[in-house]
């Protein structure tokens, strides 16, 4: 595919709670997308690094949050291969705990991640963002900067609350590029034999203005041996319960991301 | 065509590996002809290819994965320390010396090097395992033969002559299969010069070629590992190690100091080239670019193999600079000329096949197209053969090289 042309879609998995499965999602999607001849590049914004960990990447970029967002043209840089085809990584540093603060130096705050990765676009048909746990300016740039916003909701009372609250943020137009930026939710950590999670799920699905995708990640011991394994579900696992999720997941995203003009 | 490979090990390749890196990084086999290389982490930094070769070397390309290239550098530093040759030593001809040495002396330890050369690659060339091992074989033999010629009064000139067609015969044998390993290389190229719409007429050539490569190598391998080049083979390192004893009376340049021969003959061929270049116009036959691009075959070796070592660099580097300019030039009129002829030869073949009437066509085109390229060489002869035979350059090899 030509440079110029290339179609490429920016994916953030976001959530303002943590543990509720955004770094899992990342890291499996963004593998099948590659798996399947994608270029695709998975930015770990959360200093945390777990993405980063998971890649067994050192948690390191020079020049830390701040050079990266002024000198954008040196991002790629800092890109390193995964052990995957097709997948690279962008990695966490401990100063992205200060991105807000960098970010909130630049004129337009919220547009900034976005020219970040304008030049990136080029080389990726897929670029994934993985983020930290907050509402902020860092999740203000992320939503600007977005086709989709991925959303992991356990489905349990408070939890879907948070989805709540983003959905009316979204509706108010204060969510991405005046209403550009698709939320697409699913259900994580789902367990069908718990009464209350089925109940969250069935009382979800029926709000209208919710896209709730019909794919949920189970609970399953696939997800929590990542940390162990450090490698996407399907590498280790690949007929199990969470990697078929995932793999369903990614073909749901994929057929709705794709009926949508892509941000440029 | 990808790279033979930039480190090369006699021992079992993941082996090797694995004792040079230890403490820094893991090595694991990755299929039978790649080895992954992990860092602390685990993390894969590096793949390595491997290519063994009939005769024991096993050729190693080391790829960084993106991001991980220092990891990459590291890993060759260990490697070196630990013994792995770089692929160079498998084609240079570095050889030390001084210039007060007896000439026949060193002559006789440039050879011993350029056969060193030779048996290393004969086994990949027989093998046909990779082309540039052939092509290192022969590039041997002809600094060989560069060097009997110009050094000729270090020798019995009745030993010589037998042993200069002894050489002339082993390259000999070589040549059509070196060429159509050329031809093979070039075609894609080839193809990119003909029109768009021909391209594809002229998939009948590869397997023709290929077929033809075949029957050459075999005749080839034949000739390298008949009674004639064994028989070179045994005696040519005990006529070398026997040289110095040899009557002083029957080889004129024998106790000349080095420095003093090799000087002396970079002058001449340069004078040599200067002359024949000057007789050359757009109108001169192709065998007048192709005798002089010989004689620059010539003094480049005399540069690399003595003049680098026993000159100012001052004064080497820039007279190489100026004659790699006129060899490519040189080169491209040659190659355009050749491949032209090769195309001609192959329409012969290629009336009686499926899809021939096409590829005549598009081959008629492609030539018409070579024999542009090459007109348009022999257009930026003047300017590169002008810098190449200045009156500075002249003055400065007449003066530097004594």
């Amino acid at each position: 595919m030509s440079k110029a042309k290339r179609d490429t879609r920016v994916i953030a998995t976001y959530n303002i709670k943590g543990g509720v499965g955004k770094t899992s999602a990342a890291v499996n999607l963004a593998y099948l997308a590659a798996k399947a001849g994608h270029p695709t590049l998975l930015w770990d914004l959360d200093p945390q690094a777990a993405s980063t960990f998971l890649f067994r990447v050192r948690p390191k970029v020079e020049g830390g949050g701040r050079g990266l967002l002024r000198k954008r043209s040196r991002t790629a840089q800092h890109i390193k291969a995964t052990d995957h085809e097709n997948l690279e990584l962008l990695p966490a540093d401990f100063s992205y705990r200060h991105l807000d603060l960098a970010l909130d130096q630049f004129k337009k705050p919220a547009g900034r991640l976005r020219k970040v990765l304008a030049p990136l676009r080029a080389d990726y048909d897929y670029i994934f963002l993985d983020c930290p746990p907050s509402i902020s300016l860092v999740s203000e740039a992320v939503f600007e900067a977005s086709d989709a916003l991925l959303v992991p909701v356990i489905p349990a009372t408070l939890s879907s609350r948070a989805y709540e609250q983003l959905e009316e943020l979204s509706r108010s137009g204060k969510v991405g590029r005046r209403g550009r930026t698709s939320i697409l939710a699913f259900f994580s950590m789902a367990n069908v034999s718990k009464q209350l999670h089925l109940q969250v799920m069935e009382r979800l699905r029926k709000i209208d203005q919710l896209t709730v995708l019909g794919a949920a990640i189970p609970t399953a011991d696939e997800v929590e041996m990542m940390g162990e394994e450090r490698n996407p579900v399907p590498v280790f696992a690949p007929d199990g319960t969470a990697a078929v999720a995932y793999a369903a997941l990614w073909a749901e995203i994929e057929q709705r991301l794709h009926s949508a003009p892509a941000g440029s | 065509m990808n790279e033979r490979g930039e480190l090369v090990t006699t021992q079992a390749p993941l082996e090797a590996l694995r004792r040079a890196l230890a403490g820094a990084y893991q090595a694991s086999a990755h299929g039978r002809e790649a080895v992954e290389l992990r860092d602390d982490l685990e993390k894969l930094v590096c793949r390595v290819t491997v290519m063994s070769v009939p005769g024991g070397s096993n050729w190693l390309t080391v790829t960084a994965l993106r991001g991980y290239e220092q990891d990459a550098d590291r890993i060759r530093r260990l490697l070196r320390k630990h013994g792995f040759q770089s692929e160079d030593q498998w084609k240079s001809a570095t050889v030390t010396m001084s210039g007060g040495e007896r000439s026949d002396a060193v002559v006789a330890r440039v050879l011993l090097r350029l056969q060193e050369i030779q048996d290393a690659n004969l086994p990949g060339a027989l093998a046909g395992t990779h082309v540039e091992f052939l092509h290192d074989f022969r590039v041997a033999i002809r600094r060989t033969r560069s060097v009997l010629r110009e050094m000729r009064g270090v020798f019995i000139a009745e030993d010589l002559q037998e042993v200069r067609a002894d050489f002339k015969w082993l390259q000999d044998q070589t040549s059509a299969a070196r060429d159509l390993d050329v031809y093979l290389e070039d075609l894609e190229q080839l193809r990119s010069l003909a029109p768009e719409p021909m391209r594809a007429d002229l998939a009948p050539l590869q397997p023709l070629l290929e077929e033809r490569r075949r029957r050459a190598r075999l005749a080839m391998s034949a000739a390298l590992t008949g009674e004639r080049a064994r028989t070179l083979h045994g005696e040519w390192r005990g006529i070398l190690h026997g040289l110095i004893l040899e009557p002083e009376n029957l080889r004129p340049d024998a106790s000349r100091p080095i420095a003093e021969l090799a000087g002396g003959r970079i002058r001449r061929v340069h004078d040599q080239m200067v002359r024949m270049g000057s007789a050359i116009d757009q109108g001169s036959a192709p065998e007048a670019y192709h005798e002089l691009r010989k004689k620059g075959k010539e003094l480049r070796y005399l540069l690399e193999l003595f003049g680098a070592h026993l000159f100012d660099p001052e004064l080497v580097k820039p007279l190489v600079s100026t004659l790699k300019l006129l060899q490519d030039v040189l080169g491209l009129h040659q190659d355009r000329e050749v491949q032209a002829q090769m195309l001609r030869e192959l329409a012969q073949e290629l009336i009686g096949l499926a899809g021939g009437a096409q590829a005549l066509m598009a081959i008629g085109t492609l030539v018409d197209r070579l024999e542009a390229d090459s007109l348009a060489a022999r257009g930026r002869f003047s300017s590169s053969f002008a810098q190449f035979s200045s009156a500075e350059q002249r003055r400065l090899v007449t003066d530097g090289f004594r």
